[in-house]
């Protein structure tokens, strides 16, 4: 393995970033509160170890949505990630093959769902922003069901595309935006949308983007078989809450009923573990994704999957834990952040703290 | 004035330090003391998070209020800034053209030029006269009687300065320029004062700028006051108020609906107007933001900057799940830690520095 810890990986992946990719991969939305407030959650919960508890053997795989899974982390969809690296995507699922995970492709990154399907083995997520009416609808999910997608993620918490600033003041636009097409249908999305989308799909559906126990319910109730717990990563709703800090009403509100997800600055095992304590099935990481795929590609990936799998295993081992199902909120602890919050703060030795 | 075209609040708070010189940077920037209040101010706002609801179909989202009767197309406001003509070289009528162009209401101050008259004559939309108290009682009358005569579709009383605050970023030369000795008439202010300009001006709304409690909100409610604007002057009064945002709900409360609710101090976001709208302010005003859009673009880079605003609070509201601001409901916010240090352009987590001094 070229990289020992995830630090060198953001090293490595920002001296390779063109600035204005980089502005795109590390920003949030305006003042960026909602992206500092992911980390700040993680970094206010606590962990309260067991002692002598044999943990010489430690069990971290898992199932999600019924496929088996290597550890409770799943590859979020990320688009325009081939401005990180050409092919981007089929290095996603690559990766996620090779390490047995599952991945979502983004329905705005490059290659197309067909190309990444080819070869494609592995039980993985079409994730789509809904950018036209019945017959678009048609037409795309016909192509996703052919080609053998597993599920469906539908992202609703882009109703309206955020200012993100750091790329604004760089004077460059992301080709997501660049492309506004059909912009108006992801305005206008409503649980009717998502009742067509699930009677012309006819699988699982993942309900990506939600806040609020009261969404979780109506979700549920619409025959989501996923409530995936988000903020965009800070990228949409500027002071929006943690998405930790809402976790525990949201899978409260569901009971079992659906799968909870959740993404939103989780970059260490740690953060993993206390996600799943709290009763999230899998964790999504995003910009971590990306850092790794800047730094190496699908090597780079792998690279980084494999230091996330290292630390959840170290992080049971010391927590007293060999297997997820005996993680609970018992082992969790409010707790006060001991470093002010952003992107970076999870690595403290990143050089001036923060690679911007 | 191409200058005046900026794509983020960012860039138009970079081109107003370019433009102004030390002095009024640091008059803008400052507040008094210790400067804690104006911490608080962005502490406060900072202490909220809200609770996006999804899948409700928000394609249309309407933004607009108004202002005693007055369309405003969105619920920010002009406040009044003393000697705004040092950011812009046509002070009030910069403010005015501004919101005559866009859609808002500005408050005039007393110690700004050009005149209440000029600025008056300059436009047809109903705008606001702050008053600061530089004489007897026979001067307020007369002051008053200029005002209703010049049209003026309410009279803004500010009530938070009966002393100058120690600006400390201030040299003592530009300190010592602003305690001009008909200051003093300022300490005499008392709900006498209010109800000699209410005589004046007769069915004219009256607005008590500067109220920090509930206690003081129901008195001017029983005075019969009809608007209520919150306000530590943006933090540069009395140092070590709490910050502003945290003192609607008590004084919404206390107006149990018998006049509107105002709010200024810290406010500079689409999210931060969002934030008091749900807490019950009808609508919002902007201070240092105004300044920083007139020195760096003068009317255009106001205008501009209220676009910016504009975007902003489309974009929460979209987010957030609402159509209209009368959707907005205590339900979509709740109490949250901060994540930044608070300070006046803690809101710019960009710029250079993180703080331009």
């Amino acid at each position: 393995m070229e990289f020992k810890t995830n630090h060198e990986i953001i090293r490595r992946a920002r001296r390779n970033a063109r600035g204005p990719v980089w502005d795109y991969l590390a920003g949030g939305s305006e003042s960026e509160t909602a992206m500092r407030r992911n980390r700040f959650g993680l970094d206010s919960i606590a962990l309260k170890p067991r002692v002598l508890r044999d943990v010489s053997e430690i069990d971290y795989a898992t199932t999600v949505m019924g496929h088996k899974s290597r550890m409770p982390v799943f590859l979020a969809p990320m688009a325009s990630l081939q401005l990180v690296t050409p092919a981007a995507a089929q290095a996603v699922d690559d990766a996620a093959e090779e390490f047995r995970i599952l991945n979502m492709l983004s329905g705005r990154s490059r290659p197309s769902l067909e190309e990444i399907a080819m070869n494609s083995l592995h039980p993985k997520v079409y994730q789509m922003y809904v950018r036209g009416g019945r017959d678009w609808l048609e037409e795309l999910l016909g192509r996703v069901k052919q080609n053998n997608y597993d599920a469906l993620a539908v992202t609703v918490d882009a109703a309206v595309y955020s200012n993100r600033e750091r790329q604004m003041l760089a004077g460059w636009t992301p080709p997501t935006r660049t492309n506004s097409a059909g912009r108006e249908f992801l305005a206008g999305l409503s649980w009717d949308t998502w009742d067509e989308i699930r009677q012309i799909w006819g699988g699982p559906m993942i309900l990506k983007g939600v806040s609020r126990p009261e969404d979780a319910e109506i979700g549920v109730q619409h025959g989501a078989s996923v409530i995936y717990v988000s903020n965009h990563g800070g990228r949409q709703l500027d002071h929006d809450r943690a998405t930790i800090q809402v976790l525990p009403d949201i899978v409260a509100a569901v009971d079992g009923r659906a799968e909870v997800f959740i993404d939103g600055g989780f970059m260490r095992g740690t953060d993993v573990i206390k996600a799943v304590a709290l009763g999230a099935q899998a964790v999504g990481i995003g910009k971590l994704q990306a850092f790794a795929l800047c730094a190496g590609g699908l090597s780079g990936l792998i690279n980084c999957l494999t230091i996330l799998e290292d630390e959840i295993r170290i992080g049971m081992g010391l927590l007293g834990v060999s297997s997820l199902d005996q993680l609970n909120p018992s082992y969790l602890a409010k707790g006060r952040a001991v470093n002010p919050a952003h992107e970076m703060s999870a690595f403290p030795h990143i050089p001036g703290g923060r690679l911007t | 004035m191409s200058d005046a075209i900026f794509e983020t609040t960012h860039d138009m708070i970079m081109m107003a330090r370019r433009n102004l010189d030390q002095d009024n940077w640091d008059y803008i920037c400052g507040a008094a003391e210790s400067e804690t209040s104006l911490r608080r101010n962005r502490m406060a706002l900072d202490c909220l998070a809200f609770r996006p609801r999804i899948c409700r179909d928000v394609s249309e989202i309407d933004t607009e209020t108004d202002f005693f009767g007055h369309k405003l197309r969105i619920p920010v406001l002009l406040a009044p800034m003393g000697g705004i003509e040092r950011f812009s070289a046509n002070g009030g009528i910069d403010v005015d053209n501004a919101a005559e162009e866009f859609g808002s209401v500005n408050f005039l101050s007393t110690v700004c030029q050009p005149s209440l008259e000029e600025v008056a004559d300059n436009s047809p939309h109903p705008k606001s006269f702050q008053i600061y108290v530089r004489g007897d009682d026979d001067w307020i009358k007369d002051l008053v009687r200029r005002v209703v005569k010049a049209n003026y579709a309410s009279v803004t009383l500010t009530v938070d300065s009966a002393f100058y605050g120690n600006r400390e970023r201030l040299n003592p030369a530009q300190l010592a320029l602003r305690r001009v000795a008909a200051r003093e008439w300022q300490k005499k202010i008392t709900w006498e004062t209010v109800k000699l300009i209410q005589d004046e001006i007769g069915d004219i709304p009256l607005i008590l700028k500067g109220i920090m409690t509930a206690e003081d909100t129901a008195l001017a409610v029983e005075h019969g006051v009809q608007g209520i604007y919150i306000s530590n002057h943006g933090g540069r009064q009395l140092d070590h108020v709490l910050g502003n945002i945290q003192m609607l709900p008590e004084v919404v409360e206390a107006v149990d609906g018998k006049a509107q609710v105002f709010i200024d101090g810290g406010f500079t976001r689409g999210t931060d107007i969002v934030k008091a709208l749900i807490l019950g302010a009808k609508a919002v005003g902007i201070g240092r933001l105004q300044a920083y859009a007139l020195g760096a673009g003068g009317a255009e880079g106001l205008v501009r900057c209220l676009e910016l605003l504009e975007r902003e609070i489309n974009t929460t509201m979209g987010l957030i799940g609402v159509t209209s601001l009368d959707e907005l409901s205590s339900a979509s916010v709740t109490e949250a830690m901060p994540v930044t240090l608070p300070h006046e352009h803690s809101a710019f987590p960009h710029l250079p520095g993180g703080k331009v001094g």
